[in-house]
């Protein structure tokens, strides 16, 4: 196998933080459309780029991927089901998830179900830590996950195709077809993954009942190049899942959850020397169906449907000052199936403006701003402002923003308890990212605080319903590690990855921890590669939780940490190569749970295999 | 020295008097709750994070979570209500679809039912048998209380949600999401729903003297509790007071809440009620999630928003407070030992 290719998959194993710049934020690349356009539009903040190899080489959810990758925290009701993140110490509904640019968080909900992402038909992952809502609008309070396909005109055509087969009958297919020509690029891609999730609650003296689930996803993105002027895009994507949801215990009803969504996306870019425009028109549909008395076809649901318009102008007005302007509509209706959401519609206006002006070629500001207007709640004036510094070793980024988080359907309209008098959840945030790059180290330390106020909650009234409210404050303060080292020599390889989070939410009320929050969570990655073979363990450590709000210290749940393993072997029958990995997750057996009383899996293996032609 | 020798004459004799219980009937260790109170505490929807909480009967202690730690396990989802006989505790767990049949001095458990039990809500003991509600069934399933075998299923016209036994029958209110608005009556001879008794508005709560049957109506308007003697309404009161709920039967008095205010009527309606006090309204608009009156004292929770520990008070008439507990989670009844 060509040596050159095998040490280019062993360098990116790992995720690593976009550290270098590019010089011209606004100039399209003329092979790759949109690689990493994102981490260039906010250069005072960091991105954590978890690329094709990293996603390629995993099996498993969303939440694991990203559990033992990043400093998010996840709690899962029990494996693979409903899994709601807490990023930088933040609500479920305070992280936004976008989509090629769009952002996707369920209207209903206001957040993602990071078991319900088809996260492997992604070519990269772009994860920012930190207020985003200037660029990126609701929701981006903790920070922002961006789930980018990549498509690339000139190339040869590649097939991929993943099986993988491991405990409790997890089965995964997945499959994918990228090619591209003069003016056209095209990728395809399949995906299926099923799990009898039937693990062991090791001792509890019985299995996980009632968690099976499946999901299959399709996709495909077509780019057309006009002229050299324009060129356009066209995204789309298909999800569909059926879970049943694990009893918490044995002689419960059983439940299933049904979520289904189909996004298209049309971009237009539109560039000459000074001047990109771009101009987006998309749609996303989501459903559920709740079936809350299996085996019965007793049934509720929600749906919902958005269309959204964008035109982004990004125009070179010097060399070392440049202008933006966003443009943004959107029109999103929603309705209950048997449940409490009457038939209800919003839209929202909004209008943003950026710059940057860089005073000598190290030292730069950018600064932005906010306006939305929505039907049915007053938004608040955002904006953002930040500096930074680079030099060939060291970069100091440093940013202050306000930030929101919309109502949701549920928030604004169910019956009863929706109440049109909420007002967004509003946050300030300031951060100061210091990244060091010496030879084969890269260590990046990111310290922030964050304010936020009219926190979203449901609470009971004493008309016997639960009502939503603007009830909660909420103090953040933390940090951020990163550290990476790589050392390679004659066949050998070895790298190091670790990220550590610490976080302190205090409830402003209560002045304690906020609840299934952990103060530290630290994970840790060693990768030896020798020739064809590799072997990766690597550990994730959980401080405890507490699910009180006074911290009550019998309501915590203690921390715990695992041990997984990956072990990969490249082989090549005639001229056939493959890769086999092979994974033992939680290899100590740890008995750990991040909900009361749910029980994770406990030591599981999977086989998974990777070929391209 | 007169002064000086009788209390060591006392001393001695309490010391004889300790050395004496070593040839009484041995004590079983395990039964630790020989008096007192129960408190129910449902937990968060779908954390199984339910317990129990004992409360002595001096009104001086609360242990918290007995069924854990009498049985080395979680208790489970939801802890609805509560039935207290002589031996057992039948702890309804609505979202686990079990009763869990405990001793009652020792809370270990003896038996957990789960035959045909579908989001179970209420329960109560007559001729020896239990009757439980359920809030996805219409209809009451009877179990026997000594073997805890399963005996029948009584269909009614709509589910049902709080059920007393009075006099000769069983009578069982159609809840709030219910669709319905009578207290269906159950003969316990034949266990059929022989009867219905109409009401204007959904059926807020249920009390029972053991002779009569005291029934709260109550919206956003008004609010009246009527008398049920036998299968007919013999009389009805209307309160001043919307939105009332919590009613409670203790000895001649009726109780109920409205708001923060805690309100007493005498159980033949002679008067009007009377407002005895309010209790401090908490900033989560949780408070009295939990309500009884026993022997008059008054036991209230304050679920503190589902996201902390349970507040507990317990008052006097003139609204002194006689002791403040931290309880479990959603903290919803409280039941004589």
């Amino acid at each position: 196998m060509n040596k050159a290719v095998v040490y280019s998959l062993f360098f990116s194993t790992f995720s690593y933080i976009a550290y270098s710049q590019s010089n011209s934020s606004i100039e399209l690349d003329e092979l790759i459309i949109e690689k990493s356009k994102i981490s260039n539009q906010s250069k005072s903040q960091n991105s954590i780029v978890l690329n094709d190899s990293l996603v390629e080489n995993s099996v498993g959810t969303f939440t694991d991927f990203l559990q033992k990758n990043t400093t998010l925290y996840f709690k899962e009701n029990g494996y693979g089901m409903v899994s709601s993140p807490s990023f930088r110490g933040t609500t479920a509904q305070q992280t936004s998830v976008l989509w090629n640019g769009i952002k996707i968080n369920s209207s209903l909900l206001g957040q993602t179900d990071f078991n319900s992402t088809a996260f492997k038909s992604y070519d990269n992952i772009v994860v920012k830590p930190g207020g985003g809502s200037v660029l990126y609008g609701s929701s981006a309070i903790g920070g922002t996950i961006h789930l980018n396909n990549q498509l690339e005109f000139n190339r040869k055509t590649e097939n991929e195709i993943q099986l993988n087969y491991g405990s409790f009958n997890t089965q995964g297919i997945h499959y994918k077809i990228s090619t591209g020509f003069d003016k056209f690029a095209v990728n395809a891609h399949f995906g299926y993954n099923k799990s009898d999730n039937d693990y062991e609650w090791i001792g509890k003296n019985r299995k996980n009942i009632n968690g099976q689930f499946f999901n299959t996803d399709f996709g495909a993105e077509l780019a057309y190049k006009i002229n050299t002027n324009n060129t356009v895009e066209f995204y789309s994507s298909t999800y569909n899942d059926d879970r049943h949801f694990a009893l918490l215990t044995p002689y419960q009803t059983k439940t299933k959850y049904q979520n289904n969504y189909n996004r298209n996306l049309l971009k237009w870019h539109y560039k000459t020397n000074r001047f990109l425009n771009t101009f987006y028109v998309a749609n996303i549909k989501e459903s559920y169906s709740y079936f809350d008395q299996l085996p019965t076809d007793s049934k509720s649901g929600g749906k919902a449907n958005t269309l959204y318009f964008k035109n982004e102008s990004f125009y070179n007005v010097l060399q070392n000052f440049k202008l933006s302007g966003f443009l943004e509509y959107q029109k999103t209706t929603g309705e209950g199936q048997g449940s409490g959401l009457p038939f209800s519609t919003q839209e929202i206006f909004a209008v943003s403006v950026l710059g940057n002006y860089d005073f000598t070629n190290r030292l730069g500001i950018e600064i932005g701003a906010k306006n939305e207007m929505a039907k049915d709640y007053e938004n608040p004036f955002l904006f953002s402002a930040g500096l930074y510094y680079n030099t060939e070793f060291y970069q100091l980024k440093i940013n202050s923003s306000k930030n929101y988080r919309i109502p949701t359907f549920n928030d604004l309209y169910w019956q009863p308890g929706g109440n049109l008098n909420l007002k967004p959840e509003t946050s300030y945030q300031f951060d100061i990212n210091n990244n060091f790059k010496y030879k084969s180290v890269t260590f990046n330390i990111s310290t922030y605080y964050t304010s936020i106020t009219n926190m979203i909650r449901w609470i009971p009234t004493n008309a016997g319903f639960w009502e939503a409210n603007n009830f909660d404050e909420v103090t953040i303060y933390g940090a951020d590690l990163f550290f990476n080292l790589k050392k390679q020599w004659n066949n050998h390889t070895v790298q190091l990855n670790s990220n550590y989070g610490y976080t302190k939410s205090i409830d402003k009320k209560t002045e304690k921890q906020l609840t299934y929050t952990p103060l530290h969570k630290f994970n840790v990655q060693l990768f030896y590669g020798y020739k064809n073979f590799s072997i990766a363990p690597s550990f994730l450590y959980v401080d405890q939780i507490f699910t009180t709000a006074s911290n009550d210290k019998t309501s915590a749940l203690a921390g715990y940490g695992i041990i997984d393993v990956d072990i990969q072997q490249k082989i090549k029958i005639k001229n056939n190569p493959f890769i086999i990995n092979l994974k033992i997750k939680n290899s100590a057996n740890t008995v750990y749970t991040n909900m009361p009383e749910r029980v994770m899996p406990g030591r599981n293996y999977h086989i998974q295999l990777i070929k391209k032609f | 020295m007169k002064k000086i020798l009788a209390p060591m004459f006392a001393v001695a004799l309490l010391y004889s008097c300790s050395n004496s219980d070593d040839n009484s009937i041995p004590v079983n260790p395990d039964e630790k709750y020989l008096d007192g109170f129960f408190a129910s505490n449902e937990g968060n929807f779908t954390k199984a994070n339910a317990s129990t909480s004992h409360i002595n009967g001096g009104i001086t202690t609360i242990t918290n979570d007995i069924f854990r730690t009498s049985n080395g396990r979680a208790l489970g989802d939801v802890s609805q209500h509560m039935v207290v006989t002589d031996k057992y505790v039948f702890v309804v767990m609505n979202n686990s679809n079990t009763i869990e049949v405990v001793n009652k001095k020792t809370f270990k458990s003896v038996h957990t039912i789960s035959q045909n039990l579908n989001s179970p809500r209420y329960a109560v003991i007559k001729n020896n048998k239990l009757y439980v509600t359920s809030l996805n069934d219409k209809s009451v399933n009877v179990y026997n209380a000594e073997t805890f075998a399963f005996v029948k299923e009584i269909e009614l016209n709509n589910t049902a949600e709080q059920i007393v036994a009075a006099g000769e029958y069983i009578y069982a209110a159609n809840g709030f999401y219910s669709g319905g608005t009578a207290v269906e009556v159950i003969n316990p001879t034949s266990d059929t729903n022989t009867t219905d008794i109409a009401f204007e508005s959904a059926i807020n709560g249920i009390t029972t003297n053991g002779q009569f049957v005291y029934v709260l109506g109550s919206t956003d308007a008004s609010s009246s509790i009527s008398i049920v003697s036998n299968t007919t309404i013999s009389s009805t009161k209307e309160l001043t007071q919307a939105n009332s709920r919590n009613i409670v039967n203790d000895g001649s008095n009726i109780y109920y809440t409205a708001g923060t205010g805690i309100y007493k009527m005498n159980n033949s309606f002679a008067s009007a009620s009377t407002k005895l006090f309010d209790v401090a309204s908490g900033d989560q608009y949780s408070v009295l999630y939990g309500f009884n009156v026993i022997n008059g004292t008054i036991f209230t929770s304050d679920a503190n928003g589902f996201t902390d520990n349970s507040k507990i008070v317990i008052y006097k008439e003139d609204g002194s407070i006689v002791k403040e507990f931290t309880g479990g989670i959603g903290t919803n009844g409280f039941y004589k030992f």
